[in-house]
């Protein structure tokens, strides 16, 4: 899953950027309004986590034109604002969630996690692929209620494509929604990710849940 | 507690009931005199003819009284009375009234022990038993001659005569004249009745006249104390409007109105403030619980958390710096700072001060060109000029472009001395002039980097105020900035 963090306090961008990597999401980073816009152009993000005071362009400014420009991503603005206006202002504007300055990390995750099933239409946080459970509330991967240890690339790959069940990716594809924009990631990166994802989660004597189409990419079926 | 109408009525028809009591009283007892001197005057007339029939003639004194002429003292119903006395005592004549009854014809006048030659009136009590006023005079009795023949041709005439003692000096009669007053006594009570019916309907007249006028009159009153009743913490944003007022009220009007914006700007200050403070304070804090919990749950990312922890110092001097400016604003607030003047030699302050920044200024390669009066000196706090001097250099070296110059200058006139800190300016507007000196105020909204918290105008301001200097800014020709602190001259 790949977001875009806006905010314009380094340390702030920083210790976000670092934690949400960790999760397993690819991070985008932008310290002003104008590269916050301009990237959410550019990539298709599943998340912008938006701060409105931000130099140059206001967050709002960047919400209305992402808006009118017909940007779809979903919008969480994250504000020391905490006034009842600023937050209705925001939401009518078209940002999705509003989260408060000062914040728990685990609440951001949250509400993150919220707006990614959202994007995918999914109310439930627990998917079941046969035997293979995937909580996405804790990110956690079981068959059989026995946890299996991902790495959070791989949990981050399986949730993919297990949200988008029946759809192929390409490596490409993958690669930009799994990978920073800026990364200088190849293919062959997804190939090892596909290779030891499958080594984790199937089972001997089971059909496969990650399948290849030859010359297409890969899907979860 | 009574109303402003209420308590004007009270005094109005209150002071208006009282002087019309007075009035009354007054105009009563006018009317009343009037009444008993013409009362008084009419009697006497009466006396004065019964004295006009008294003579003295060939030594005796005679007193001649026709009844049909003067048919009052006859024995009516409501007869009058007279008395004629002589010198000895003796009673020459009486009216035929006193003949009406045994109880009349035992009674008599009173004479009074006091000879009255002017006519002496008095109420008394009439021998019929009626109220009634005497009027007593004491007169000596004329000599005419020619009233003989006259009294020989008028057989019908009642006379009375009593001698007169040979060689003795003429003699002085007494005549007590009486009538009843009781018609008199009526007619001042019904005077007195009117006047207290009319002073009674003349207060209830007022009084509706007053409500009337007090409720026209107090309309603007009544209006503005609705208006001003409506008030509350979060109608300050509205003002009183009384249409037409008049200039009492208008003055209230006016002055409520400005209390009610210097009070709305005061509000929306005091919520800025603390709308800063929190969002000051807010974005560190968050900066401080991300740092934490990240840190706290990848804690084998060693590098990482080492640049948290530096972030964290940082977060803390950033938030030292808010809490120190704060304070010192406070001190100078609540007039807690003490001001100890002594000379200051302005350039010495301003060497010291950007001795301290060079390493700021060396990294955006910014030139410093001192050119102020070595002589130049202030009478004020060295501490506190110190402070100023050195934000307001702060704020040049933070918000200067990369490359630009500083320039200290100073001037001297006759009534003032100062000195100026010119740097360019990129972003700076005109209207932000007004708005600088605020608390918190920073042209960058987002309030990017925590270096700068945007209280050092502020405590530029407060401090300048405490010590007496005057602060302007400008904004120059070719994006220039200057802020000058001037100092008057005494004499």
């Amino acid at each position: 899953m790949k977001i875009l963090l806006v905010e314009d306090s380094q340390r702030l961008l920083r210790s976000l950027g670092q934690g949400l990597k960790k999760i397993g999401y690819a991070v985008d980073l932008a310290a002003d309004g104008e590269e916050g816009l301009a990237l959410a152009e550019t990539y298709d993000y599943h998340v912008i986590v938006l701060d409105l005071m931000l130099p140059g362009l206001p967050g709002l400014e960047v919400l209305r034109r992402l808006r009118a420009r017909g940007g779809g991503a979903h919008v969480l603005i994250l504000s020391a604002r905490d006034r009842v206006e600023d937050r209705v202002k925001g939401l009518q504007l078209g940002a999705d969630d509003y989260l408060v300055k000062p914040f728990a990390f685990e609440e951001l995750c949250a509400r993150i996690q919220a707006l990614v099933r959202r994007r995918h239409q999914a109310k439930n946080p627990v998917i079941r692929l046969g035997a293979l459970e995937i909580d996405a509330a804790r990110r956690r991967v079981s068959r059989d209620g026995e946890a299996l240890h991902l790495t959070p690339s791989e949990y981050a790959l399986l949730e993919l494509l297990a949200y988008q069940r029946g759809r192929v990716f390409s490596k490409e594809q993958l690669v930009e929604h799994l990978h920073r924009s800026d990364s200088d990631v190849s293919s062959n990166v997804i190939e090892v990710l596909v290779s030891g994802l499958r080594k984790k989660i199937h089972a001997h004597g089971e059909p496969p849940i990650l399948r290849t189409r030859r010359g297409f990419g890969y899907l979860v079926e | 507690m009574r109303s402003l109408r209420t308590r004007l009525f009270v005094y109005l028809i209150g002071g208006a009931t009282l002087v019309l009591a007075i009035g009354g009283v007054v105009l009563t007892t006018i009317v009343s005199d009037a009444l008993q001197r013409e009362f008084d005057r009419a009697l006497e007339a009466k006396a004065r003819g019964l004295i006009a029939l008294t003579e003295r003639e060939a030594g005796q004194i005679e007193f001649e009284f026709d009844p049909e002429h003067m048919p009052e003292f006859g024995d009516g119903d409501e007869p009058e009375y007279f008395e004629l006395w002589l010198p000895d005592g003796s009673r020459l004549q009486r009216s035929p009234s006193f003949d009406r009854s045994d109880q009349t014809r035992a009674a008599s006048l009173v004479k009074g022990p006091r000879p009255a030659t002017a006519a002496a009136f008095q109420d008394v009590r009439l021998p019929d038993g009626r109220h009634g006023r005497q009027v007593r005079i004491d007169f000596v009795p004329t000599l005419d001659p020619e009233d003989e023949q006259a009294e020989a041709q008028d057989s019908d005439r009642t006379s009375s005569r009593a001698p007169v003692p040979a060689g003795s000096s003429p003699p002085t009669v007494t005549l007590l004249v009486a009538r009843e007053r009781e018609r008199l006594d009526a007619g001042i009570r019904r005077l007195e009745l009117t006047f207290l019916g009319l002073g009674a309907v003349l207060v209830l007249a007022l009084a509706g006249l007053m409500q009337l006028a007090l409720r026209v009159g107090l309309r603007s009153l009544e209006r503005l104390t609705g208006e001003v009743r409506a008030l509350d913490v979060t109608s300050l944003d509205t003002r009183v409007t009384v249409e037409a007022p008049p200039e009492e009220i208008r003055v209230v009007v006016e002055q409520v109105n400005a209390l009610l914006a210097r009070l709305e700007a005061g509000f929306k200050r005091e919520r800025r403030l603390s709308s800063d403070i929190a969002h000051e304070l807010k974005t560190p804090i968050a900066e401080l619980r991300n740092l934490s919990e990240v840190g706290a749950r990848w804690p084998d990312d060693q590098a990482s958390v080492r640049q948290f922890f530096e972030d964290a110092g940082t977060i803390a001097q950033q938030m030292e710096r808010v809490v120190v400016h704060l304070l010192a604003l406070a001190r100078v607030d609540e007039g807690r700072e003490q001001v100890w003047r002594t000379p200051v030699w302005v350039a010495e302050v301003v060497d010291a001060a950007w001795k301290a920044l060079t390493r700021d200024a060396a990294a955006k390669r910014l030139e410093f060109r001192q050119e102020i009066s070595r002589d130049l000196r202030f009478e004020t706090d060295a501490e506190k000029f110190s402070l100023v001097v050195s934000n307001l250099l702060a704020n040049a070296v933070a918000y200067s472009p990369v490359g630009s110059t500083v320039v200290c200058a100073s001037e001297e006139t006759s009534a003032r001395a100062s000195v100026s800190f010119t740097n360019r300016a990129e972003n700076l507007e005109p209207q932000d002039l007004g708005v600088m000196f605020d608390r918190f105020w920073r042209k960058d909204e987002a309030r990017t980097g925590g270096r700068n918290v945007g209280l050092g105008l502020s405590l530029v301001r407060a401090l300048a105020d405490l010590l007496g200097l005057e602060v302007e800014a400008q904004l120059l020709p070719d994006r220039r900035f200057r802020i000058t602190v001037s100092q008057p001259l005494a004499g």
